[in-house]
């Protein structure tokens, strides 16, 4: 299964992230320094493993920092 | 045993608390998790949770039996517990609807997943059992919670805008005067009903019923209250003292309603409560009458409640202490709008008043 930043970015504002926040996030950039916080960030991760049918481990979460590192997490596993 | 002696057995019994690099599995309620959420609860509240259950094992196996609690708990492998969470029975008259709360994480797993998968364990039950649909109470005085709710993929129903005491609240350091509360649904199982609108809140119903999809005959409410016998409504009264909140649930209407109330509001005024919220089933076809009695002594609009009774209810509140609405930080633009709405209607009272 392969995976856009576009729809990585839909999938942050289908859990309610603020557009403004979503629309403006470096996709290279951590997250966390980009106005995503820790109360957010969990949740992507429940509707990215749903979206994608992948498992993400807490060792797996810390270490998806960007966009790019979800991209990448789901083409590793294509 | 009892809260006094559990809470000495726990004060008591040494325990070292999991560092956090352990991995835990999350899991269902069984009986060996019991004295795990006690001291869990212990860690996270102290001595000064409310609710004498959570730090009483026995207590907590017979109610997970009984179905009023449903835990979620996250063990390690020594059987720490970790993080819990649940489904309960609460306030509402209706079973099969469960208030999920009860959230509690070992500090040192916050940085993990681990509540947002307790979570999501709990919501595989929603649908599941006797459980057809779910509720929480997010505060106002921070929006953390309310983010959490969003895993819960409810929706904003419902605002309390100055529900508990800020003393409450202490350990958040985040709050004064009273804390607002935001109410968010989500019903999984139903059955088509007729529900009776009241005329002057038609737009606002329209507008807290959306995105719940529920299937409903809706009409307006057009009878009046009933004449009973005896002329005596039935207002089942839940007082918390500590908080100053009374919940009445009005059983049955009757042509004596606005008398009881006032009877209610001069004795609880008395006592110092700040709040009184009147909970009505929209499933009555004397709904627009209670509202109107309601509306005529200063109750202002809090919200759509789906399945509160099995029916619908709706909440009404009178204020025996001002809201702080400026105070009251929401995340949702749902939230806000449905804040707007209560502000406009609490002026309403006002200025009827």
């Amino acid at each position: 299964m392969s995976v856009t930043i576009a729809a990585l970015k839909e999938l942050m504002l289908a859990t309610g992230l603020d557009a403004e926040l979503v629309r403006q996030l470096d996709p290279a950039r951590p997250l966390i320094q980009q106005g995503v916080d820790s109360v957010d960030y969990p949740g992507f991760i429940l509707a990215f493993e749903e979206a994608y049918g992948v498992a993400v481990s807490d060792a797996d979460s810390l270490r998806l920092k960007t966009l790019d590192d979800f991209m990448n997490f789901v083409a590793a596993r294509a | 045993m009892d809260r006094v002696e559990a809470l000495r057995q726990l004060r008591e019994t040494p325990w070292t608390a999991p560092d956090g690099s352990e991995k835990y599995t999350v899991g269902y309620f069984e009986p060996t998790a019991a004295a795990g959420i006690a001291r869990l609860s212990y860690t996270v509240y102290g001595e000064g949770y409310p609710v004498d259950t959570y730090y009483i094992p026995e207590r907590l196996i017979e109610e997970n039996e009984r179905g009023n609690i449903r835990s979620v708990v996250a063990r390690t492998a020594s059987s720490d517990v970790v993080a819990h969470g649940a489904l309960y029975r609460s306030s509402p008259p209706n079973p099969n609807l469960y208030e999920y709360g009860l959230a509690m994480t070992l500090p040192s797993f916050r940085a993990s997943m681990v509540f947002a998968r307790v979570t999501q364990a709990a919501m595989k039950l929603v649908g599941t059992d006797n459980i057809d649909g779910i509720f929480s109470e997010g505060v106002c005085n921070h929006i953390i919670t309310q983010k959490f709710s969003a895993l819960l993929k409810g929706v904003e129903t419902a605002l309390e805008p100055a529900l508990m005491p800020a003393d409450a609240y202490t350990t958040e350091q985040s709050s004064e005067g009273r804390v607002a509360c935001v109410i968010s649904f989500r019903v999984v199982r139903d059955q088509r009903r007729v529900i009776f609108l009241p005329r002057p809140y038609l737009a606002e119903l329209e507008f807290m019923m959306s995105g719940l999809a529920l299937d409903r005959e809706l009409r307006v409410s057009q009878d009046a209250l009933p004449a009973l016998p005896e002329a005596s409504s039935v207002i089942d009264v839940r007082r918390f003292a500590s908080a100053g909140v009374a919940r009445c649930t009005l059983t049955t209407p009757g042509d004596d309603l606005a008398t009881r109330l006032l009877e209610l509001e001069s004795e609880l005024a008395q006592q110092d409560y700040a709040l009184i919220q009147v909970f009505v089933n929209l499933g009555q076809a004397s709904s627009g009458a209670v509202v109107d009695a309601l509306r005529g002594q200063g109750y202002s609009l809090g919200g759509f409640l789906p399945t509160w009774f099995g029916e619908d209810g709706l909440l009404l509140q009178k204020h025996l202490v001002s809201p702080d609405f400026e105070g009251i930080k929401l995340y949702s633009d749902r939230a806000k709008a449905l804040l707007e709405i209560v502000r406009c209607d609490w002026l309403r009272a006002q200025n009827n008043g």
